[in-house]
């Protein structure tokens, strides 16, 4: 059902009838030349980093220009020195719990006020001043960092779960997707005598998951690339470091490899090597979530 | 008995409508909804907040916050008074405009593009390509455009076949150098992602129009003007004043990872300037910094309520 | 069924992540043992996670200390890399501060004091501490860093690392004397040098005839340098080098801590003490200028690095490390372990056959006028005796800071300053059976052995590495005794010689970061600290101008700008702040 809708919504112009002309082509040739040149420089330099990671180091070195397939041989060496250091899988593990808990209950947090944001209420337009405030001002980072320790959670998960879990953005979006819920599903909610909750869950929020697999999906992004509040909450325990402060670690450990009598130039690729690993996850998984994505953005943008 | 005549009265006064005791009884689910993100905003946002009064103290780390002398609006006038504080603010200003203005179209045109394409395989992996850059950290895409533009750097020796002068372009201090590059890096990170947006408002507009408009004779481009364009301009018009909003105060940070003392003058923006005074060794200067911080806030919100206003009036959506 | 199977993994992962991640916390708090010690980087993560796992730390801590006999243990924190001065702040700023902190970016001890991030721990140190009482008495110097007098009685402010004798400076100038050899002529005959390696695969057997213009083995002036970098120009000619330049330079153009900056007549551009004791500032100096002249002509003639300016992130010692380590540089500034034939890659690259030697500061016999001229540099690195140690923080102050005392001790005498220094030794690690860190290196001896002329001599293993193994395996964070005169480096002829270049010239002229400058009260520091800060950042900005010839520096209206722009920081108030210490207080 889904997919047929979907070929009728954004196929029309395959299923024209017309008799392209010489000027068709012309234009065909552009756009194709255009999207495929667009392609090829979003990926390249990933692409560039992931042969670099994989060359040998020594090669590498004194090598000039774009790595369009390994040189000097391909080894692993890089990702060996990066993964015999144990830290580093459990680094991995928690930059897995880190981003599920902050994402989930930065989520249901967004989902709750985006809902109660988007009904009638008194309290609606000091909730959104409130919440946008937040968004321009705040206390700067050692104010916060002194609130977090009252609370305790200096040295904790707490610390990096909770204080950035969501955002004015995310509230916001979700408010405009729950508007775009049609009245009367609301309202046909309310002659069924239920209330605010079950309205939300069991009617509301199926409609409005399209933008909510964006905000997740955004939410997923930054929760994994982000270092800065482990660095600030926890950075005596190294049991709970996510990966990307390994990888400043590590990096940082290595950038005066060349400093020894003899060194071992495939610390050279540890560089290359932690980009790789600390993005590949979130670039496998995302074509799974593509389509959900999209119609995400689409429902956000239109109806927002 | 009277009381119950009264409490009839005054579910009919449209004086008790509009009160907040009314409004409580009616919706006081949707009250208690709103506990949790008052809490959060409360305990993590606005209490740290007492941070901000070091812009008008002479903060110093022996008294705290509260014990040191307030000194009124001296950090303001010795920020305006400051060359270094003009030069970013001049920066913030120039990156800000280069962004809302070079930066906006970029998504808009690819999701032309994209649109007509004919072969869906091909459109499709352009367009998962075309994300990729979304997904990559600011740390990691800041250390690729220093290595692409360093002297040795693909880039660089890429524009050296065009005639370019073989140098490190980052370390260029000339304008408009570093906001060329600030923006292509915006680009090459957003485009992709930005364009869905309006690829899916472009295949919303009717087939039926554009099947008229070609029986009619109008070729594609002709079409792509008279009946595409029009359609999403709504959409355009609020994002572009969204982005005017939003882009005195937001989306510096990288900036962090690729300047240098010297293009201080081209690439120092206030959000820099703010985070070099509170932390970098030496210099540090916790009122200057919280002074710094609140005059971008400050102008950050003026715009967005602005912007705001503008956009409801232009094409009747709004943020807020 | 595809997305229960996620949720259920997501969550089961969640469930791993809590109670992992939670559980790690607890430890032995609450014991008046344990205490929290700051340290500027934490462990090298090649070796080991924690510094804890530190096998000289867990040796000392399996014995007990003080008249109770106690034992102690250590929650070290560190910051993430690159946030040191970050995190450093906020914990300070917070109040959340551990028991020990390490001096390495404090304030002088007197001012952490004043401020309250100190302890006076003078009763502590007296009773507990007799090896380091001692050894601060044993010295003049030693006593007048260590001791705070207040009111004419001693007090201990905090525990000092203290050098039995100064160390060999880590870095300094170098040039590949094998293209002197092979490129050059003798200045007097005319007549090609000879020399080479003695033996092969010994980076240090090597022998030449070289003689400098001024007459010497060794580089002594400005010109013999000049002369230096034409030979390095045709050898790069020769070997068909066109990307690189005779000599790297610090990014701002200078080292405000002095080097080359004080062989042009004055000292260094910020303060420094004259010959009769006078504080100044040498920013508007005609030294300064003629010292960027010197920089603009080198620039000019393409023997400086021309993209210096944009080397923002390297370390001073460490400048284009790419094309050092290639052989393409001529002259540069390096550490030990670029010395003799340590940089050979041994692929027939630029650095087949090289040689580096080290050169000393040169004395100026070109730029600005007589007074700029022959006069030997005044602000160099090294001959320290006192460095760096640790603070009380009185977060420790109900903890028992005796059995701590009493812990800290040991290293202030020969066998615990043994650990501190290099490691553990045969007898240790066998008591040490559960770390498997010395054998897993390959050292199951120990790291050291006392050698025929009973001096300590490191485990060849340990002797080859410059890549941090030496670090992983001693307790150099503890504050003790550094033994330096009885221990045996086992260095080359060579090798000794050229470390010796790097200590020609005393240091006489620059006292910040001395003795001098830690005995300043919070608010002078403070106002300094902020005239510096702002003084240091115009200059580290604009003078790459200079250098590059974007001003001229010879034009006196583009100094006068210059030298304006530095007036209105109000250096002179700093100056007037400095003399009084630089009188009481003389740091050499």
């Amino acid at each position: 059902m889904a997919k047929k809708k979907k070929r009728e919504e954004d196929s029309w112009e395959s299923h024209m009838v017309e008799t392209p002309s010489a000027a068709d082509h012309v234009v065909d040739v552009i756009v194709y030349t255009l999207c495929a040149l667009v392609a090829f420089c979003s990926v390249i330099p990933m692409w560039h980093v992931l042969m670099s990671s994989i060359s040998d180091g020594k090669t590498l070195l004194a090598h000039e220009g774009l790595v369009l397939l390994p040189v000097g041989g391909v080894t692993l060496d890089g990702f060996k020195l990066i993964f015999k250091n144990a830290s580093v899988v459990r680094g991995f593990l928690n930059s897995i719990f880190y981003t599920v808990a902050s994402t989930g209950l930065g989520f249901v947090l967004a989902t709750i006020t985006g809902y109660a944001l988007s009904r009638k209420s008194k309290m609606k337009p000091i909730v959104t001043g409130l919440i946008m405030f937040t968004m321009l001002f705040s206390g700067g980072m050692v104010p916060t960092y002194m609130v977090i320790r009252a609370l305790g959670w200096v040295g904790t998960p707490w610390a990096l779960i909770v204080p950035g879990c969501t955002n004015a953005m995310f509230m916001i979006m979700m408010m405009n997707s729950f508007n775009g819920v049609p009245k009367e599903m609301y309202e046909a909610a309310t002659i069924d005598g239920a209330g605010h909750w079950r309205t939300m869950f069991q009617v509301a929020l199926p409609q409005a998951m399209n933008l909510g697999y964006v905000i997740i999906l955004n939410s997923v992004v930054s929760q994994w690339n982000s270092w800065l509040p482990a660095s600030i909450y926890v950075p005596n325990k190294k049991s709970l470091w996510p990966l990307q402060l390994w990888i400043q670690q590590i990096t940082a450990d290595n950038a005066n490899f060349l400093n020894t009598a003899n060194p071992d130039y495939s610390r050279y690729l540890i560089q290359f090597a932690v980009i790789v690993a600390a993005t590949a996850p979130i670039v496998i998984a995302f074509p799974f979530f593509q389509d959900k994505l999209e119609k995400g953005v689409i429902a956000g943008g239109i109806k927002g | 008995m009277a009381k119950a005549i009264s409490q009839a009265e005054r579910l009919n006064d449209p004086k008790y409508k509009k009160s907040w005791a009314f409004d409580f009884k009616k919706n006081w689910a949707l009250y208690i909804m709103f506990v949790p993100i008052l809490v959060y905003e409360v305990v993590l946002h606005y209490i740290p907040m007492f941070g901000i009064i070091m812009a008008f103290e002479d903060y110093n780390v022996i008294d705290g916050f509260f014990g040191s002398p307030f000194v009124g609006l001296k950090h303001f006038i010795e920020l305006f008074s400051g060359e270094e504080f003009l030069t970013a603010l001049r920066n913030t200003v120039c990156i800000a405009l280069i962004k809302c203005t070079l930066g906006f179209f970029p998504p808009i045109i690819f999701a032309f593009l994209l649109s007509m394409l004919r072969h869906k395989g091909f459109k499709r992996i352009v367009q998962t390509f075309s994300y990729l850059p979304n997904f990559v950290a600011a740390v990691v895409v800041a250390s690729l455009v220093t290595q692409f533009l360093a002297k040795d750097g693909p880039l660089t020796l890429f524009f050296t076949l065009f005639g370019a002068e073989n140098q490190n372009w980052l370390a260029n201090n000339n304008i408009p150098v570093f906001w060329i590059i600030y923006l292509m890096m915006g680009i090459w990170q957003s485009v992709g992602w930005g364009s869905i947006m309006y690829v899916a408002a472009i295949s919303q507009v009717s087939g039926d129009l554009h099947e008229a408009a070609a029986i009619d004779g109008a070729n594609r481009l002709q079409r792509l003007l008279k009946i595409t364009l029009p359609n999403i301009m709504p959409m355009v018009i609020m994002m572009l004043v969204l982005n005017v909003g939003l882009s005195f105060s937001t989306g510096f940070d990288s900036i962090l990872l690729l300047y240098m003392p010297s293009t201080y003058n081209v690439a120092d923006t206030v959000y820099t300037y703010t985070y070099r005074m509170a932390f970098s060794a030496g210099a540090t200067n916790y009122s200057l910094s919280a002074a710094s911080g609140l005059f971008q806030s400050v102008v950050g919100t003026a715009l967005l309520i602005i912007s705001n206003s503008l956009s409801r009036k232009l094409s009747d959506t709004s943020l807020f | 069924m595809k997305k229960q199977l996620i949720a259920l993994t997501l969550a089961c992962l969640m469930l791993v992540g809590l109670l992992t991640g939670c559980g790690g916390g607890g430890g032995s708090a609450g014991d008046d043992t344990t205490f929290s010690w700051w340290i500027y980087s934490g462990a090298n993560s090649s070796f080991y996670t924690e510094y804890q796992e530190n096998p000289a730390v867990q040796y000392t801590l399996t014995k007990g200390y003080g008249s109770e006999d106690k034992k102690v243990a250590f929650e070290f924190w560190a910051a993430a890399p690159g946030k040191e001065a970050d995190n450093y702040s906020t914990m300070l700023v917070s109040g959340d501060l551990p028991d020990i902190i390490d001096e390495v970016i404090s304030d002088p001890p007197p001012v952490m004091v004043e401020k309250g991030y100190a302890l006076d721990i003078t009763e502590y140190v007296e009773r507990n501490m007799p090896n380091y009482v001692a050894l601060v008495h044993s010295n003049d110097t030693y006593r007048k860093n260590a001791v705070v007098m207040v009111d004419g009685e001693e007090h201990y402010y905090d525990l000092k690392t203290i050098l039995d004798a100064p160390e060999d400076v880590f870095q300094g100038f170098q040039y590949r004397r094998d293209w002197i050899v092979k490129y050059g002529t003798n200045p007097q005959t005319g007549a090609p040098f000879t020399g080479g390696y003695t033996a092969e695969n010994d980076p240090d057997a090597w022998t030449d005839d070289v003689v400098f213009p001024s007459g010497g083995p060794d580089p002594i002036y400005i010109s013999d340098w000049e002369w230096m970098f034409e030979i390095f120009e045709k050898a790069m000619a020769d070997l068909g080098i066109d990307d690189s330049y005779c000599m790297s330079i610090y990014y701002p153009g200078f080292t405000w801590s002095g080097g080359l900056l004080s062989c042009f007549g004055g000292g260094v551009n910020l303060w420094y003490q004259d010959e009769n004791g006078k504080v100044q500032f040498g920013g508007d100096q005609k030294y300064f200028r003629a010292y960027l002249e010197c920089m603009h002509a080198w620039y000019e003639k393409g023997w400086l690095d021309q993209d210096f300016y944009q080397r923002t992130s390297d370390a001073f010692y460490q400048i284009d490390e790419t094309a050092v380590r290639q052989g393409k540089v001529g002259m540069f500034n390096g550490e030990q372990s670029k010395l003799g034939g340590r940089m050979d890659m041994k692929d027939g690259g630029y650095t087949e056959g090289i040689f580096v030697a080290a050169a000393p500061y040169p004395i100026n016999d070109i730029y600005g006028d007589a007074d700029c001229q022959g006069k030997a540099p005044n602000c160099v690195m090294g001959g320290d005796l006192v460095s760096g140690g640790v603070l009380i923080t009185p977060k420790a102050a109900e903890k028992d800071l005796d059995t701590l005392c009493a812990y800290l001790d040991q290293f202030y005498a020969e066998e615990g300053a043994l650990i501190k220094t290099l490691g553990l030794n045969a007898d240790q690690v066998a008591e040490l059976s559960d770390n498997t860190f010395y054998s897993d290196y390959g050292m199951p001896n120990g790291c050291y052995f006392v050698n025929d002329e009973g001096k300590y001599e490191k485990d060849p293993i340990l002797a080859q590495d410059s890549g941090g193994l030496g670090t992983a395996c001693g307790f150099n964070k503890a504050p003790g005794l550094q033994l330096v005169a009885n221990v045996d480096l086992g260095l080359a002829d060579t090798y000794q010689a050229s470390l010796d270049q790097w200590v020609k010239y005393p240091n006489t002229a620059f006292f910040q970061g001395s003795i001098t400058t830690n005995m300043m009260t919070a608010e002078d520091t403070q106002t300094v600290t902020e005239i510096q800060s702002h003084a240091l950042e115009y200059m580290t900005n604009n003078a790459v101008n200079f250098i590059t010839g974007a001003k001229d520096i010879t034009s006196d209206d583009d100094w006068g700008v210059w030298c304006k722009a530095l007036a209105k920081y109000n250096y002179q108030k700093a100056s007037d702040i400095f003399q009084p210490y630089v009188d009481q207080y003389p740091f050499a």
